[in-house]
């Protein structure tokens, strides 16, 4: 069910503007893509965990003649990746931190000559010890051994110590999840074609144009304007595509350069699962003191996050970790502790929640707990624990007045019938041989980027006024944001249209070049709609603004007029056509074709970046689920039957497409909380293809039932706030408060298999 | 060197081909296992025979020595036959359960057994149904029974020259009834992490003839011969019941690995032989 407000073109269904070309199968793809005289690219790699490089062996067998080869030492300007933390380099030159590590890259005229090559460079390597399995970085932790962390960051609030005297009950557990794959369809590939004038430009797969474009300028010492970084269609990217990017571009760079040729590099799926960025592994212990009338005192949470070799995005990630990790519930004493660990793995890294999804599972399980030992309902000591008005988050945020958790968090359980059905469940009852139990997650996703994030970046946006003539757009949308499937093309374009007054047909939004486009930020952190949403609508509104008054001088003779539904009308009933109007303003050169806007934060937002005090978010979009799941008693097979899911995610701007989100995001969990598992053998993750990492398959979906309840974002015309992520973070607890209820015994890490349940309940299953 | 596909239209000619041409000799039906292994290791010399368009072997037809099936069926030609549906059962519940679609409408029973997984769907119903392997090359026909013809961890009984062109097996007698349950990651294209076949024939409420197989649940796809005679002359009464998980426990040999653990499979292929039992023993 979708109730929105419809308002023009925000709220309405439009059609998704790639989708005919993607459908029919048109959609040009970085691999679909050939370029005169293009090369291949290949990567060679570690074949140790750790270790120092003591030189490279060249297979004298080998025909090197078509092959070029490039080492570190090749490289122009700085071997290092920018990003956050300046640690990781593009090509390791001295010591390697993971097997797999990129030491050197070769290009060849096909893609098996160029693995070929690649296999006969042989890198010497002397090993050295190395930490690679999550569960012993765990139980390291836990024995107080040694690790190295790559990043830390507490949040304080009140007084702990006085939290726990204060406390009746106290409950203490810990909860995990593990490795996880992004899964996108289409695999990491770029282009690098190099140009006359020395420069390069760079086409491919990405969410980032603009995280691209600096790295390649630092890494091929090349000024900004001999860099062009081009999107091509993206099939899916869900933040598997936010920093990697940086590194294959570099690669095809780095031989496009040497070689004086077009190289591209596209992994196949056991390279991209085995080498690229994964959802990092989690710990997190919660120790929480209650009254025993359910009243939260105090609240210390240990939160783990396991990094691999390089900070790469990690910071940001236990960053948004940490923030939601104690999120939604009032409490006056929290002490959060934040730990990135280093290990001897692929750098973790993005993924569609990015720490929030470990911090929900461990927030939402222990919440269930909580009320299991002061004696209540899951729900009644939500409703009692849920923010009001005026509260502060640990962050020290106040929450506003009005905002949608509470209304969520009642719609899901009227909808749900939560209570009625609580009573019902099995509670692993031996009357029964399928056990029923219902569950429920209420949590948020902070929209936009963290903390002063937004003020930093001050996302640009524009609109240009165009020619039009035969069909072609007379309004085009500057922004560095990428489609990727999610429907950025089209929501954007539907804001645009809207604040103009004009058909959403007249906007087009072509995929970013930063030759062409102004940085928008990156698109990641639920930020497009809302973020980039907003900027282009204050520009478009300057647009029109301009353009109604260029009509009035020049067709009503100084009568004020309004642009509405591609007409200007004065108050005397005198009209102008839109595109007749911009044709005429286009004439005269001189006139403002580019209107560009600058986001900025709502007045009076303040961030403490060192103590991670202050307004963590702009806004947040808050959700509940509830999980209905049913488990055979005879196989422990695990079935979510039905999912009521109630979201505020602010103005919804296209309902069908954000039903979309929704249900894609909860599928994505459903594989996160019940399937998905890379283990960890030998410095590589286990699972590396399809037959072995499972994901859901279409039988595997639960009746799903959405409702959206707007909260607008109150600081931008549109009013949209984030939806990307939310919609994944709260299933697997969902799940696992349902199954916890269906066999009376919690599972406390991911993900939910009959196998893990089996050994929690063996004792009590061989006796029946 | 290179690779030669050779395209056979009759049984004849594949066997000749197979007994001629330049080795390795590689047969492909389906391609569905062996393109994925392909993928990784693809061939450089030898012959391929492609099988997929040789009539003979897609048969699927009631003769007086039993029900013939072609090894050149495909999971959907199993799945869709009134024959099968009639009187081997398990064969059409497990060949509906292979792969996805499109798996079904490409994959072969004889790739299936020929691929020797422990895992493979088709084995477990056809042992029940105590299948006949028929084998032949240039130099005559041999049988096979199935349990036999699996030697070790994807290991069969397939000589030099010989392929498999059908497997013979026993129609459901009356009184018979069977069962296949297959338990995977996923509800569908999902590799069994353990599977169940039974067929038991009743009289009343005594048990006269059974059978049962399970998969993964060993090296190779296995008979529970042990559990079958004890549980042969029994009443479908509550010890029975009791009793016939424990006997199938004992006789299965599982592993851990990245599907499944030995300790759950174990457990759980008890369970699913039970629950048939005690479905038979409450009348539905
Ligand atoms: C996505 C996917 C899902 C799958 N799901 C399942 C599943 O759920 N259950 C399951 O059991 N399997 C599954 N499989 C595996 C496979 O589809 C089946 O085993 C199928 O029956 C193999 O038959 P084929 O005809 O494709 O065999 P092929 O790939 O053609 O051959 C397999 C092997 O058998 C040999 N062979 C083939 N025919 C003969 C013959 N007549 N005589 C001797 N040797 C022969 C080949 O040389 C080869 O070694 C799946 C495969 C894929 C790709």
């Amino acid at each position: 069910m979708v109730t929105v407000t419809r308002r023009g073109y925000i709220g309405l269904p439009v059609e998704r503007t790639d989708a005919i070309e993607k459908a029919q199968g048109k959609a040009q793809y970085v691999d679909d893509l050939r370029r005169p005289d293009m090369w291949y690219g290949a990567v060679v790699r570690s074949p140790v965990s750790h270790g120092f490089i003591e030189g490279l062996d060249r297979d004298p067998d080998f025909d090197w003649s078509r092959v070029v080869l490039v080492t570190p030492e090749d490289i122009p300007g700085r071997n290092v990746v920018e990003s956050l933390v300046h640690d990781m380099p593009f090509l390791a030159s001295q010591e390697v931190r993971y097997r797999g590590e990129p030491v050197a890259l070769v290009a060849a005229p096909t893609r098996e000559a160029a693995r070929a090559a690649a296999a006969a460079v042989k890198p010497r390597i002397r090993a050295a010890p190395s930490l690679t399995v999550p569960d012993d970085v765990v139980r390291i932790y836990k024995e107080g051994g040694e690790l190295e962390y790559l990043w830390r960051q507490d949040i304080r609030k009140g007084d702990i110590e006085r939290g726990f005297r204060e406390a009746e009950i106290v409950v203490e557990r810990e909860y995990r999840t593990g490795y996880a794959e992004q899964l996108y369809l289409e695999p990491q590939g770029m282009i690098a074609v190099p140009q006359e004038d020395g420069g390069v430009l760079i086409e491919g797969s990405m969410q980032c144009p603009y995280y691209v474009h600096p790295e390649l300028c630092a890494l091929l010492n090349l000024p900004p304007e001999k860099v062009r970084v081009r999107q091509t269609v993206v099939g899916g990217a869900f933040g598997g595509k936010e920093d990697f990017p940086s590194l294959i571009a570099g690669y095809c760079a780095l031989l496009a350069l040497k070689s004086g040729r077009a190289v591209k590099m596209v992994f196949d799926r056991e390279e991209d699962i085995l080498f690229t960025t994964k959802r990092h592994p989690s710990w997190v212990r919660h120790r929480t003191g209650l009254t025993r009338d359910g009243r939260i005192t105090g609240w210390q949470v240990d939160f783990l996050l396991i990094g691999g070799a390089y900070a790469t995005l990690s910071p940001v990630v236990l960053a948004r970790g940490i923030i939601h990790a104690t999120i939604g519930y009032r409490c006056d004493n929290v002490l959060i502790e934040g730990r990135v660990v280093r290990t001897h793995m692929p750098p973790s890294g993005a993924f569609r929640g990015f720490g929030a999804p470990q911090a929900f599972w461990a927030l939402e399980s222990h919440v269930d707990e909580l009320a299991e030992a002061c004696g209540m309902r899951p729900d009644e000591f939500r409703l009692r624990n849920a923010y009001r008005g005026g509260d502060t988050m640990a962050t020290g945020q106040k929450v506003p007045e009005e905002y949608g958790g509470p209304a969520v968090l009642r719609k899901a359980l009227e909808q749900s019938r939560f209570e009625a059905r609580f009573a019902h469940c099995s509670r692993g009852s031996t009357l029964t041989d399928r056990w029923y139990g219902i569950g429920l997650a209420y949590f948020c996703h902070g929209a936009g980027f963290t903390g002063d994030g937004e003020a930093r970046i001050k996302a640009r946006a524009a609109v240009e006024l165009a020619g039009g003539g035969e069909g072609g757009p007379l309004v085009v949308i500057r922004a560095s944001s990428t489609e990727m499937g999610q429907g950025a093309q089209t929501v954007l374009r539907q804001i645009v249209a809207e604040a103009l007054g004009v058909p959403i047909e007249s906007v087009s939004y072509p995929l970013p070049d930063t030759a062409l486009v102004p940085d928008s930020g990156p698109t990641v952190a639920s930020r497009t709609t809302m973020v980039v949403g907003a900027v282009l609508y204050d520009a478009a509104v300057a647009m029109k603004k301009a353009l109604e008054g260029f009509v009035s001088q020049q067709f009503f003779d100084g009568a004020d007029c309004v642009l509405e539904e591609a007409v200007f009308r004065s108050g005397s009933g005198q009209a102008v056509d839109f595109e007749r109007a911009v044709q005429d303003y286009l004439r005269t050169a001189e006139r403002q074709q580019r209107f560009e806007a600058v986001f900025s934060l709502p007045p009076g937002s303040q961030w403490d970046q060192e103590n991670f005090r202050g307004d963590a978010y702009p806004d947040y979009s808050w959700a509940c689920y509830v999980a209905e799941v049913e488990v055979e008693r005879a196989t422990l097979a695990i079935r979510p039957i039905r999912v009521t899911a109630v979201l505020d995610i602010g103005r919804v701007v296209n309902p069908v497409l954000a039903e979309g989100q929704v249900e894609g995001g909860l599928v994505q969990g459903l594989g996160y909380a019940m399937m998905e598992k890379v283990g960890v053998r030998d410095g590589l993750f286990e699972a590396d293809r399809l037959q072995t990492y499972i994901v859901p398959g279409v039988l595997d979906i639960p009746e799903i039932r959405i409702t959206f309840l707007e909260f607008p974002y109150r600081y931008s015309g549109p009013g949209a706030k984030g939806l990307g992520e939310l919609p994944l973070n709260g299933v697997a607890p969902a799940i696992g408060n349902a199954l916890k209820h269906a066999v009376g015994r919690r599972i406390h890490d991911l993900p939910l298999t009959p196998e893990k349940l089996f050994r929690a309940i063996e004792e009590r299953l061989v006796e029946q | 060197m290179g690779v030669r596909v050779e395209i056979a239209d009759t049984l004849q000619q594949a066997l000749r081909l197979l007994a001629e041409s330049e080795p390795p000799v590689r047969l492909l039906a389906g391609g569905t296992d062996l393109l994925v292994q392909w993928r990784r290791d693809p061939p450089d010399s030898g012959t391929v025979i492609v099988l997929g368009h040789i009539p003979e072997l897609q048969v699927i037809e009631a003769r007086p020595e039993g029900i013939y099936i072609g090894s050149g069926a495909t999971h959907a030609a199993l799945r869709d036959s009134a024959l099968l549906k009639a009187k081997v059962p398990a064969i059409v519940t497990a060949a509906s359960g292979v792969g996805g679609r499109q798996i079904q409408s490409t994959g072969t029973i004889g790739g299936n057994i020929a691929n020797a997984s422990p895992a493979a769907d088709l084995a477990p119903p056809l042992l029940i149904a105590d299948a006949q392997v028929v084998l032949q090359s240039v130099r005559g026909e041999r049988k096979v029974p199935l349990d036999t013809f699996y030697r070790g961890y994807r290991e069969i009984d397939l000589r030099e020259g010989e392929m498999i062109v059908g497997f013979l097996v026993r129609p459901l007698e009356p009184g018979g009834v069977e069962f296949f349950r297959k338990l995977g990651m996923r509800s569908a294209h999902a590799i069994a992490k353990v599977s169940v076949a039974m067929r038991l024939v009743l009289e009343g409420r005594k048990v006269c003839r059974a059978r049962i197989a399970l998969g993964s649940l060993a090296e190779v796809p296995l008979r529970a011969e042990e559990a079958e005679k004890w549980l042969e002359g029994r009443e479908l009464s509550r010890e029975t019941i009791q009793e016939i998980g424990e006997r199938v426990r004992a006789v299965v040999r599982p592993i851990d690995d990245i599907r499944s653990t030995a300790r759950y499979r174990r457990w759980v292929a008890g369970n699913l032989v039970r629950g048939f039992v005690e479905s038979l023993a409450a009348g539905d």
